[in-house]
């Protein structure tokens, strides 16, 4: 197959995609916002105590302190759920391809079925990261509306006039650099899962063990280059300058997508 | 016109499903692909379309390869596999989206005949019978209109009517500059529409003729003939059917059945004729 790319075709492909997928894709939207909804109602979480207490009562010493340091770490992993939609369908979406003759026979050439499903994923993330960033800062709101008076009080009467409210707490919606993380590592490992399966499919065992030597040798460098400090509130200086590291990226990036779209190339079912 | 020269291929290294196959196909028509179970109908078809590669020797269509996957080739060939393949859409966006991928096809064609089959094209693909989304398939199939269309038994799963109805558009709609091959094990579904035959057996194509040539060099008939030679006889129930050699050119029906069961019969029947598709 030449290396050939229309955008016509790339945006058949993602048609196809949207509609293959839309129902799981509408499924974890739904999923999310059930998990952020019990992720603050759950049995003995601030808000159930809340709706269960006295209206008498006034907040303890305990909840203004749990209000200000780090949130419930369910809500933090909510923004790895998605995950959980990327893996599947990625995988449904290569088998479709590898198993069915009339659809890899489809005239899309190997960039275009590379790029359908990134892009596919990466619309699909940045929506679902949209639904929990609006959620949580939604949610961080009605934290403040309700508790923020009441704890600073509390803790002012407890001798912490100037309490440190950390990124992470309920008062604040999760900090848009942790999105922004997740979202790349996700990325990264669907482009990972795609080789995996594209070699897998094509019973190539050598193949696979040398991707995931390849991959390997990549944390490997991934760690030398990464910033190491034993708290997260010391800066320290990587062993690399910020540009080298993008270029880095940039380059691990392209490399996987080529990788793909060899794997793609020939395809036989 | 599709090339096939000399190709090989097996699913495992020791077990081979075609041996040093040739074919030319260089007129387009209906062709009829036969062949007992497992004797490699569905591999010749999928190397034909480019979905699978031979171990040895290529297939050219248009005189490109097809290892090569152009975009430009595989917008010429249409594969309607034997199992139902199509996602879970109505007809209707099936149509809008597949079917911008093929230059020439035909919406308002694709409707036509989802018409003529009585399916509904709003109506999702899982709600529809077995043999409904058959007819989906082979109305997306025949709206494509590629000029090499290739069909793995086709009308398994579709009722007497229906497989009334897709030869009557196999009749009326393929063009004259398309080439459509159509695999199957129902001789009597075929036989009135098809032009060619191609037969393959023991890893080789033993047959590819004309109708017309094949009712030039054989005799069917069930009244014992004296100056013709019999090649093959076959008990049936209005007696004893004969193939013979017809050098005189008489004019008869052609059974399908009886010569492909001569041919598994007497292997080496096809061998002395000039059209033994090994021999070229």
């Amino acid at each position: 197959m030449k290396t050939t790319f229309n955008f016509t075709r790339l945006g058949i492909g993602l048609r196809e995609f949207y509609y293959l997928y839309r129902k799981d894709f509408r499924t974890m939207a739904l999923l999310v916002f059930i998990l952020a909804i019990l992720g603050n109602l759950y049995p003995t979480s601030i808000f159930y105590e809340h709706i269960m207490r006295d209206s008498k009562e006034t907040l303890s010493i305990d909840t203004a302190f749990k209000l200000i340091s780090g949130k419930s770490v369910t809500f933090k992993q909510l923004i790895f759920i998605p995950g959980l939609l990327v893996i599947p369908v990625i995988f449904q979406y290569i088998k479709r391809i590898r198993t069915i003759v009339s659809r890899n026979l489809l005239p899309l050439s190997a960039w275009e079925n590379t790029m359908v499903p990134i892009l596919g994923t990466f619309v699909m993330l940045l929506v679902l990261f949209s639904e929990i960033y609006l959620l949580d800062t939604a949610i961080a709101q009605i934290y403040r509306q309700i508790f923020f008076k009441d704890a600073m009080e509390l803790l002012a009467q407890n001798g912490q006039l100037y309490p440190y409210i950390d990124p992470y707490a309920y008062f604040n919606p999760i900090p848009l650099s942790f999105y922004l993380f997740s979202f790349s590592k996700l990325i990264v490992i669907s482009i990972v899962v795609m080789i995996g399966l594209l070699s897998i499919w094509k019973i190539n065992f050598l193949g696979l063990v040398g991707i995931f030597a390849l991959i390997g040798g990549i944390y490997l460098v991934n760690m030398w280059l990464s910033v190491r400090t034993y708290n997260s509130d010391i800066t320290a200086l990587t062993y690399g300058s910020s540009m080298i590291q993008m270029i880095y990226q940039l380059f691990l990036l392209i490399i996987g997508l080529y990788t793909i779209k060899q794997l793609f190339k020939e395809g036989q079912v | 016109m599709i090339i096939a020269k000399q190709i090989s291929f097996g699913y495992t290294k020791k077990d081979q499903v075609l041996n040093s196959l040739s074919l030319d196909l260089e007129r387009p028509g209906i062709y009829g692909l036969l062949g007992k179970n497992g004797a490699g109908k569905t591999t010749l078809l999928k190397l034909l379309a480019g979905s699978l590669f031979p171990d040895r020797g290529q297939v050219y269509i248009d005189n490109v390869s097809t290892q090569e996957r152009q975009i430009t080739s595989r917008q010429q060939v249409y594969y309607l596999a034997e199992h139902l393949e199509s996602p879970d859409w109505s007809a209707h966006r099936l149509g809008n989206i597949y079917g911008r991928l093929y230059p020439n096809f035909d919406h308002t064609r694709y409707l036509y005949y989802l018409d003529i089959f009585e399916v509904s094209p709003d109506t999702s693909h899982k709600s529809l019978s077995m043999g409904q989304q058959k007819k989906v398939e082979i109305a997306f199939a025949l709206a494509t209109q590629v000029p090499y269309l290739f069909m793995d038994e086709p009308t398994n799963g579709l009722d007497i009517l229906s497989k009334k109805q897709f030869r009557r558009l196999i009749s009326q709609y393929i063009s004259e500059e398309q080439l459509l091959i159509i695999s199957t094990h129902q001789f009597r579904e075929i036989d009135r529409v098809i032009d060619h035959l191609l037969i393959v057996d023991h890893k080789k194509l033993v047959l590819n003729q004309s109708l017309d040539d094949i009712g030039q060099q054989f005799l069917f008939t069930n009244t014992p003939m004296e100056d013709e030679q019999l090649l093959f006889q076959d008990e049936g129930m209005l007696g004893n059917y004969g193939l013979y050699t017809n050098p005189s050119k008489r004019d008869s029906t052609l059974d399908i059945e009886l010569l492909f069961t001569a041919i598994h019969g007497c292997p080496d029947l096809l061998k002395n004729m000039q059209y033994y598709e090994n021999n070229v």
